[in-house]
């Protein structure tokens, strides 16, 4: 009887969990989840983009098109910023700086150490992607 | 009640309030197990990242803490596990903490179904350190799951294994609590930094406890081997007596972890019920079968040797019944030891209730303890049936093992009012269980003790 108790007890542990996750999952996200529509074919010059994008690891922390963190989506982000901005956010000077978490800015750092072309060639993806200002 | 035995530490009330502590203990298990997701629905937090990303966020806090839970579970609080059994705690243990893993593997395998590419590059020198830390103890949880689970088919020697399996514990839980707080998302809003501060520091401290502070304070109270007797049944009987002061005080059928000619810091204890009379003040007796690597080596433990005595611990006791009319014991092979405990203390006592034993054994030979139980039938109202595996010529007694025929007539005048204890193999317990169910005796009045609770 109690290996029974203590089996009941492990599978409510587990679908309370469970639960919970999801309620959580549900009140914090009002609207259901959908994935970006993959972004439109990237231009050719931002295949490289699109590819250092991932092998960077800005995907971590990013999304683009619906690859990648969710939490911090860069889809139109040309939008918001032009690509001196961007390439400060990348990285971790300038403005973003300031308002990025110490261990954000040395996690960059190392982006500041991209080569020229493929810097260019990750900007012009997130503004192909972005959709924004040239 | 029992008046001549000065109440031992382990504070356990019979009855109906013992239902209710259990009750108190379960919903604190609940609650902590569950505080993580709790923390999450409680008040605002930064933006979401939509269902299927929050809810496999969620996932890991949920798995975080029922597996942080493990370490308590697993501390031998003695008030926390009195109302249950320990032995049914460590039961509890393995499948719980299979909960966990399965949580915090769900975490992982939705966010590499769902996001793939946030999960990067898996090379240690690439990735953030916090995915990294994230990676080694989820790797750390499924080996500590794969070495538990078969371990007998491992071959892992049980002391190894338990070491092994306190600093991987230890590790991986220190791993996923950095990669919480490093990711920081939710954990870092609003008044959530101390709150998990806090709660982290917990388990941290609770594992310290068990590997520090416990073998400390049994460091202070030291017992000395008085003397290491052969008995029946490739069975050796371990007297130990303190070194100052009284023994300690238990309830007959309780049980200790034992530590032999090494400190208690090394974590080498086993586990023995004590066999010995619980009036018995002055020292303290365990009857141990020679079954391992450890009770081997018990024939050459010299008179003087060093011990330590973690105990008392466990439920399996006469004492949580006072009002019981009477007593039946169902055992096998050593499983008789921590019923002789209750049978030569309610002998001390001058206990007159009637008491039922059904002992299996291989031989007639090998039955323990066989000429002090006629003795003590002259002091008790006992009645002794042995039943024989194999039974020499002439044996007119039940023969086999306790199958439901040979049991069945003996209990069935009993069945209504008496309690049970079971102790012996596994499948013996079990199947004893079911006899006396399907006798209609009801699950409250059947206590088991599992020796194999590892
Ligand atoms: C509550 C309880 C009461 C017990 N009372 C008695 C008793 O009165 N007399 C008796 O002979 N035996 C008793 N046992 C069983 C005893 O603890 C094991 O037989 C003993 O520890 C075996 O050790 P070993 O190294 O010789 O054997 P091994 O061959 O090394 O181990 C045999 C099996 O015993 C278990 N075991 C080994 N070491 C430990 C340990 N440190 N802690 C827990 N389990 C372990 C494991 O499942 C292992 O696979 C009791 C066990 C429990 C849980």
């Amino acid at each position: 009887m109690r290996e029974r108790l203590a089996l009941l007890l492990c599978g409510l542990t587990l679908v309370l969990a469970t639960g919970l996750a999801w309620l959580f999952a549900v009140r914090h996200n009002p609207r259901p989840s959908h994935r970006a529509p993959p972004a439109v074919s990237p231009p050719a010059q931002s295949v490289t983009g699109a590819r250092l994008f991932l092998e960077q690891g800005c995907a971590n922390c990013h999304a683009i098109g619906g690859a990648g963190n969710p939490r911090y989506p860069l889809d139109g982000v040309a939008a918001r910023r032009d690509r001196a901005e961007l390439e400060a956010w990348i990285g971790g000077t300038g403005v973003a700086a300031g308002q990025l978490a110490g261990s954000v800015v040395r996690r960059k750092e190392r982006y500041r150490e991209l080569p020229a072309e493929d810097m260019a060639a990750l900007l012009d993806y997130l503004q192909a992607a972005g959709g924004g200002r040239p | 009640m029992n008046t001549a035995t000065p109440s031992p530490r382990a504070d356990r009330v019979p009855g109906s309030s013992r239902v209710g502590r259990a009750a108190a203990w379960i919903a604190l298990y609940l609650a902590l197990a569950l505080a993580p997701l709790a923390m999450l629905l409680a008040g605002p937090l930064p933006a979401g990242g939509g269902r299927r990303w929050d809810f496999a966020l969620a996932l890991g806090f949920g798995g975080l803490g029922v597996l942080g839970l493990q370490f308590a579970l697993t501390a031998r609080f003695r008030r926390a596990t009195a109302p249950f059994g320990i032995d049914i705690i460590y039961y509890f243990h393995r499948y719980a903490a299979l909960v966990g893993v399965a949580l915090v593997g769900a975490h992982y395998a939705l966010l590499r179904l769902w996001f793939p590419e946030t999960l990067g590059t898996a090379n240690p020198l690439e990735a953030p350190g916090h995915l990294t830390a994230a990676r080694v103890s989820l790797v750390l949880f499924f080996l500590l799951t794969v070495s538990s689970l078969a371990r007998k088919q491992l071959r892992l020697e049980y002391d190894t294994w338990r070491i092994a399996h306190a600093v991987m514990a230890v590790s991986a839980m220190v791993l996923a609590i950095g990669h919480v707080l490093a990711v920081g998302h939710y954990t870092a809003a609003a008044w959530r930094g101390s709150v998990w501060t806090v709660y982290s520091a917990l388990w941290i401290l609770v594992a310290g406890y068990i590997r520090i502070v416990r073998p400390w304070s049994l460091l202070r109270q030291p017992y000395r081997v008085v003397s290491v007797a052969p008995e029946r049944g490739r069975s050796w009987t371990l007297t130990v007596a303190p070194v100052r002061g009284a023994a300690l005080a238990f309830r007959p059928g309780q049980f200790a972890w034992l530590s032999l000619g090494c400190s208690p810091f090394r974590a080498r204890e086993h586990p023995f019920s004590f066999s010995g009379s619980a009036a018995d003040r002055t020292q303290l007796r365990f009857t141990i079968k020679e079954l391992g690597d450890f009770t081997r080596t018990l024939r050459d433990v010299a008179p003087g040797s060093v011990s330590y005595v973690d105990g008392p611990h466990g439920v399996f006791t006469p004492d949580c019944f006072p009002a019981a009319p009477g007593f039946v014991f169902l055992t096998g092979g050593v499983g008789l030891a921590p019923v002789m405990s209750m049978l030569r203390t309610l002998a001390d006592r001058g206990d007159r209730r009637p008491l039922q034993l059904i002992h299996g054994s291989r031989a007639w030979d090998e039955v323990l303890f066989r000429e002090e139980l006629s003795a003590l039938q002259s002091r008790l109202a006992l009645g002794v049936v042995h039943v024989l595996q194999e039974p020499p010529p002439g044996w007119d007694g039940p023969v086999g093992v306790l199958s439901p025929d040979v049991i069945a007539p003996l209990i069935a005048s009993r069945a209504a009012t008496d309690v049970f204890f079971v102790c012996g193999p596994k499948p013996m317990t079990a199947s004893v269980q079911r006899t006396l169910r399907s006798q209609g005796v009801s699950l409250r009045r059947v206590q088991t003790e599992h020796f194999d609770m590892a």
